[in-house]
């Protein structure tokens, strides 16, 4: 066989890897809400149809309602501001300045931890389960998105945690594409690359809690 | 590749659908979505190099989609134009200052051996690495002709360049996905065109 015959070959199974792939996971996509039809677009568009006369007869009643709500506004905010000036308002609760200085390094932290423990699990049950599952493919995908966050976060700023990290997450990319019918090459190569980084090990010994990463 | 009774009736049904998001049916909406997201989600994925990120621009094509589809004049086919609103969005959303991370389709944990004997699966993942390799200007014509099944005509129509252009573009990165491979180019005939 030449070699446009085997590249053509090869393209085509590079097409139809990518097409599987992109069916599997487009059927679990959703549009968004912003994806979706604007229909204040939809109808500026539309306007532009309609006869200018009818157009300005519209924007008259427009406005008229425009008014009408504007007054019912008014009354309204007069109408509380008038009860309010009789009904004593509830007490505000004193801050508590300390708690909020407390809970302030949880957001820093919290992450680092939560990555360390489920990072760690999932590693351990692709390490030690007998194939690979859809389960660890969505606990893969879930993870990703925490990991990807603390990647951002400020919290992050130790170089050896941020290469952890960084790696954590390349295994975790491996893990959330290969898909229950992966081949069990790749499952191997991807545990294979686990064992060497000692990806395991290096997360135990993470610390987490108020000054990690500071 | 589809066949050209398929291709026809795949037409009308976008058409169809077109015509019902635009009266404002919500689940045509949602049909359209559902119909096309696979294929923007290879372009994504193609353009950005990166599954996860790809997922997002799916939703940034559609958002697009759904904001430009009055002015979609029916002069192409829906596909088409959806073609070049996917490749837009995504070229614009990765050169966004957001992470954006490579996918590597590593073979680092594989022996890679040259020659024949190398495994169907490690080839076809060498290949799938040495195309996201290439520079854009040759990537997304190969992508769209080869592995998406696009005419010359409609890969310079969502490309915005010329037929001659997608024609030497394809021819180029072919070589280059060739030498990359080692696939003996002594061998070798036309460029499948």
């Amino acid at each position: 066989m030449d070699s446009d015959s085997r590249l053509d070959r090869l393209l085509e199974e590079v097409a139809r890897h990518d097409r599987l792939e992109s069916e599997r996971i487009a059927r679990r996509l959703r549009p968004d809400t912003r994806a979706r039809p604007q229909p204040d677009r939809m109808l500026s568009s539309a306007s532009t149809a309609v006869p200018a006369s009818a157009r300005t007869a519209g924007k008259r009643v427009t406005r008229g309602l425009g008014a009408l709500a504007a007054a019912l506004l008014i009354g309204l905010a007069i109408g509380r501001w008038s009860a309010g000036s009789r009904t004593p308002a509830p007490p505000v609760p004193p801050i508590a300045v300390e708690q909020l200085r407390a809970a302030a390094p949880m957001p820093l932290w919290l992450p680092v931890e939560e990555v360390r423990d489920r990072g760690t699990s999932l590693l351990v049950a692709v390490r030690e389960g007998p194939t690979h599952t859809a389960e660890v493919e969505a606990r893969a995908r879930d993870l990703l998105w925490a990991t990807r966050r603390l990647l951002d976060a400020p919290a992050a700023v130790d170089p050896e945690q941020l290469a952890l990290l960084a790696e954590l997450e390349w295994i975790l990319v491996r893990l959330a594409e290969l898909g229950p019918d992966a081949d069990p090459g790749d499952v191997a190569a991807t545990r294979a690359s686990i064992q060497s980084r000692d990806l395991i090990g290096r997360l135990h010994r993470i610390e987490a809690g108020p000054g990690a990463g500071e | 590749m589809e066949g050209a009774g398929t291709e026809a009736d795949t037409a009308d049904g976008d058409a169809r659908i077109v015509a019902a998001v635009l009266a404002g049916d919500d689940g045509a909406s949602n049909e359209l979505f559902a119909r096309h997201a696979p294929m923007v989600f290879r372009v994504a994925r193609r353009v950005s190099g990166d599954a996860a990120l790809a997922e997002d621009l799916v939703q940034d094509v559609f958002v697009r989609v759904f904001e430009c589809l009055p002015n979609f004049r029916g002069d192409s086919r829906f596909t088409t134009w959806l073609y070049r609103v996917a490749v837009t969005t995504c070229l614009n959303g990765v050169r966004r200052p957001r992470r954006i991370r490579r996918v590597e389709v590593s073979i680092e944990d594989r022996t890679l051996s040259r020659g024949a004997e190398r495994e169907p699966l490690v080839l076809r993942m060498a290949l799938s690495k040495a195309i996201d390799d290439l520079p854009p200007s040759l990537r997304l014509p190969l992508v769209l002709f080869a592995l998406e099944g696009l005419s010359h005509r409609e890969v310079a129509g969502a490309l915005g360049i010329s037929e001659g252009a997608s024609r030497r573009r394809v021819s180029e990165a072919r070589a280059l996905l060739r030498s990359a491979l080692d696939l003996d180019p002594r061998e070798g005939g036309s460029d499948g065109q």
